[in-house]
């Protein structure tokens, strides 16, 4: 969907802010571009908008080299959301929702309806928030309308910029899980940029790691990445608790759980369902307390972990 | 260390231009510094005000009472109300003042504002209506000077030649309406006017506010906007720009002839000054009071040098 | 002496008439008003362009520290005795263009300053999302930045008038119309009490401009509604609300 060739930026007074590097998004995947202040990831998005101009390369959407069209026109199809969030403060949110559809042209009374949608899709009731100020909402409800400001009209393309950098981290962990699940329902093909390895592991369909100086270190999947960093750098960034996050990404294998013969139903806490991941199989047998977690499909167990067994579980992931 | 020199060198050139203020010191009743020395027939105080005119006659009656062996002190004031009683009272011994305009001032003081005029144009009758006013004060008055300084109105030489005109008369003879050049307070007043009117018989047609004597007077004259402005006898700048006065042959000005005024103690004192004093009122004239005006406003001149080079002209030191 | 001035000013004879208060305070009035007009034609576009552009910042600063040294008189009278003459220009009255040329320079300042520092300080962010959704340069200086600016460029209008209208005053060392002729009148006739009465017409004058472009302002202002909408504050949860349904 978004294709990269040969993109770059370099300043005029000499400073490399992104080496020349090539990226392609798939329609409907959701791409986190993570690393440490100053690495180019930031540039590199708003080069997909042309918020900055590259000055090497050619961008494709969708199969059309968009790196010499209008760029106003570029960005109307392309939502855009910032951590800072830039809601209109002297306009009402519905108002501030309907911005885009009302540069295409469109009538007052169709943008309105199409804000109310979005605003539902959000999580916010138009009647209720409709009608009042940036200023009266909180930060986490503000960066809702964000999103919905850019879904207005309905781009095929997202690009956020630490969107939820600026809520505090319960807040934070609320809007991730729901725009996974919004992002998973339009299937919308969005770049994302953070500098929190969690968060990108945790949203990222593929994550690309951009170290300090403009260089793309290493383009995978999550479990990629934390299994085989691809050089010192990466391997630093991901940090030391890899191993841990690994569990997070990594998804039960109902192929190769231990038999449920010999184990009670005192050796059992709480079960877990097969489509977990290992992170959860080990955080419920430490919360419980108990050397076992069963494994359900439904009602039906299907077997047991142990920690022993979660470990070459994640082994045989790195195959 | 470069930045305590640089600071040292900009105090040094902010002193040398206060240094440069040149006669900028004067203020009410204080001190301007004339002191001189060598003095063996005691000390003498001249007063006057800040303007141009009064600044070099004050020179000139410093410097020639330095010459008959007085130490001299100056001090110049912002106007007569403050100048007056010291002269009164002997903290100023001697004032280059106007006839008509000392006159004026002591009637008033006396007899109120509303007080009808005992100045007029005829010099004579002016002085003899002064002289018991400015006695009761303790004031002597020496014999007026025939240079003056009173208001008069000019015309643009092409147009006075063009028409032969010399005096007032002449172009009030004309019979045209006019466009006047003057103050605002000019409408009703016996030497503005309400004397041009009455007295000369002049149609005004327009009085266009503009100050006494200022470059925007001159200009408008110039420029043919006004038929005639207003500015004093002593303006050394007409000739100049292409100006002319003309000449009030009807009298409606008060006498504003140069009149030293003394302190009735001090002359008593030292009676031989006054034959020295009329000799500089015999040898003053209006032209003179014009061209030393000139020489400081315009050429920038120095009170006291243009002073110094007028009495050495006329042979008075 | 208050006395006399007020006694001057609240005479109706005065008030009526070519040489009137009334017809004095009309002059003022039009030549406060042309040159207000014609300054902010010759100086919003440039300065609000070059905010916009984030550019000339400190010339856009600076203009104001500068024309505030400069003596405006001194100008006039240059002006009127030089290359811009004397003649009667219209309802200006004598002098009338030099006058008019002398205020809006006098004028352009604040209006320059506050024009760019508006505009500048809106907040980056809110530009930033605009251009990123979309909007061309002129949208989003038309649709956000002007808006947000307004209350600064306003302030800037309304520092401009009132400094025009007291400085209009000098018209009348010209010659020219307006009250400054009331306080040249009484400087001539050696009547402290109409000095005074001009001057406080004069202040009244710059009183009441002031108070009128401050409601101006105030309903200029894009923000005005945003402010006065109170509403449910953003960190209400009410008692019966359950915590799992908050929208944070």
């Amino acid at each position: 969907m978004i294709r990269l060739a040969g993109v770059g930026k370099t300043y005029e007074d000499g400073t490399v802010a992104v080496h020349e590097l090539d990226l392609d998004v798939a329609a409907g995947e959701l791409v986190v571009l993570v690393g440490p202040s100053g690495c180019g990831k930031s540039t590199t998005l708003k080069m997909i908008n042309r918020l900055i101009e590259p000055t090497t390369g050619h961008i494709f959407i969708d199969g059309s080299d968009v790196t010499t069209v209008d760029p106003v026109h570029l960005r109307r199809g392309i939502g855009y959301v910032i951590q800072q969030i830039g809601l209109f403060p002297h306009q009402k949110i519905l108002r501030n929702v309907m911005t885009v559809p009302l540069l295409y042209g469109e009538s007052t009374a169709t943008a309105k309806q199409r804000a109310s949608e979005l605003m539902d899709l959000v999580g916010l009731d138009p009647a209720t928030y409709g009608e009042r100020y940036p200023h009266e909402l909180s930060g986490g409800q503000q960066q809702r309308v964000g999103v919905a400001r850019a879904l207005a009209a309905d781009p095929p393309v997202l690009l956020m910029d630490e969107p939820f950098g600026a809520v505090d981290p319960v807040v934070r962990i609320r809007l991730q899980e729901e725009f996974l699940r919004l992002q998973r329902d339009l299937g919308k093909t969005v770049v994302l940029v953070t500098h929190d390895i969690d968060e990108a592991v945790k949203m990222g369909d593929r994550v690309a790691v951009f170290a300090t100086g403009g260089r793309l270190a290493q383009f995978g999947t999550p479990a990629e990445l934390l299994a085989h960093p691809a050089d010192e750098f990466v391997e630093d960034f991901v940090g030391a608790t890899r191993g841990l996050r690994r569990l997070t990404v990594t998804p039960i294998d109902r192929d190769h759980l231990e038999p449920l013969e010999g184990v009670t139903t005192g050796d059992l806490g709480s079960a877990i369902d097969v489509d977990a991941t290992l992170e959860e199989a080990l955080a419920a047998m430490l919360r419980d307390d108990k050397p076992v977690v069963g494994v359900k499909d439904g009602s039906q167990f299907v077997g047991v972990l142990t920690p022993a067994g979660i470990h070459r579980q994640l082994r045989e992931s790195l195959r | 260390m470069s930045r305590a020199l640089g600071l040292a060198a900009a105090s040094l050139l902010l002193l040398a231009t206060a240094a440069c203020g040149g006669d900028s010191l004067e203020s009410s009743g204080s001190d301007n510094g004339g002191d001189t020395g060598n003095a063996d027939k005691g000390s003498v105080v001249v007063g006057g005000q800040d303007f141009t005119e009064s600044q070099v006659l004050a020179a000139i009656y410093a410097k020639i009472l330095e010459n008959e062996g007085y130490s001299v002190e100056t001090k110049l004031v912002t106007t007569r109300d403050v100048y007056l009683p010291e002269l009164s009272n002997g903290g100023v011994d001697i004032v280059p003042d106007y006839l008509a305009g000392i006159t004026d001032y002591l009637n008033t003081e006396k007899n109120g504002a509303d007080a009808p005029l005992v100045s007029s144009n005829d010099a004579d009758a002016t002085l003899e209506a002064l002289k018991p006013l400015a006695e009761e004060k303790g004031i002597s008055i020496l014999p007026p000077s025939d240079a003056t300084d009173q208001n008069a109105f000019f015309v643009t030489k092409e147009f006075a030649e063009a028409n032969s005109l010399t005096t007032l008369s002449d172009f009030a003879g004309l019979g045209k309406p006019i466009k006047l050049g003057a103050p605002p307070d000019c409408e009703g007043r016996a030497d503005c006017e309400g004397g041009l009117t009455e007295t000369y018989g002049f149609t005004i047609s327009e009085i266009v506010p503009l100050d006494f004597g200022s470059a925007q007077v001159k200009d408008a004259v110039t420029k043919g906007e006004v038929d005639m402005g207003e500015t004093g006898t002593t303006d050394g700048s007409l000739s100049g720009m292409g100006l002319v006065l003309l000449e009030d042959d009807k009298g409606i000005q008060p006498a504003q002839n140069l009149t030293p005024a003394v302190n009735a103690d001090f002359l008593a004192a030292n009676p031989d000054l006054e034959d020295v004093f009329n000799a500089l009122s015999a040898a003053l004239t209006t032209d003179d009071l014009a061209a030393m005006n000139l020489a400081v406003d315009v050429e920038r001149q120095k009170p006291e040098d243009v002073a110094a080079k007028f009495l050495s002209d006329k042979g008075l030191l | 002496m208050l006395g006399d001035a007020l006694a001057y000013l609240f005479d109706a004879d005065n008030w009526s008439g070519p040489a009137g208060i009334g017809t004095f305070a009309i002059q003022q009035l039009l030549l406060t008003i042309t040159a207000l007009a014609a300054a902010m034609l010759l100086g919003l576009p440039l300065a609000l362009w070059a905010g916009h552009r984030h550019r000339y910042g400190f010339l856009a600063i600076n203009v104001s520290n500068v024309g505030r040294a400069v003596p405006v008189f001194a100008v006039l009278l240059v002006l009127s005795l030089g290359p811009v003459g004397s003649e009667t220009f219209g309802p200006y009255g004598r002098a009338g263009l030099a006058t008019l040329i002398s205020l809006v320079l006098f004028a352009l300042p604040p209006l320059i300053t506050n024009a760019h520092v508006g505009i500048t300080e809106v907040d980056r962010d809110i530009v930033e999302a605009s251009r990123g959704m979309g909007m061309s340069e002129g949208k989003v200086f038309s649709s956000v930045e002007l808006p947000l600016a307004m209350p600064v460029i306003m302030t800037g209008v309304r520092l401009a008038l009132v400094q025009v209208w007291a400085t209009a005053t000098i018209a009348a060392l010209v010659a020219g119309p307006g009250l400054g002729r009331i306080i040249t009148r009484g400087f001539a006739n050696q009547s402290t009490s109409v000095v005074v009465a001009g001057a406080l017409l004069v202040a009244i004058g710059a009183l009441v401009l002031e108070g009128l472009m401050v409601l101006a302002e105030r309903y200029a202002d894009p923000m005005r509604r945003a402010r006065s909408a109170r509403g449910n504050g953003p960190t209400t949860v009410r008692p019966d609300e359950l915590l799992p349904d908050a929208v944070v």
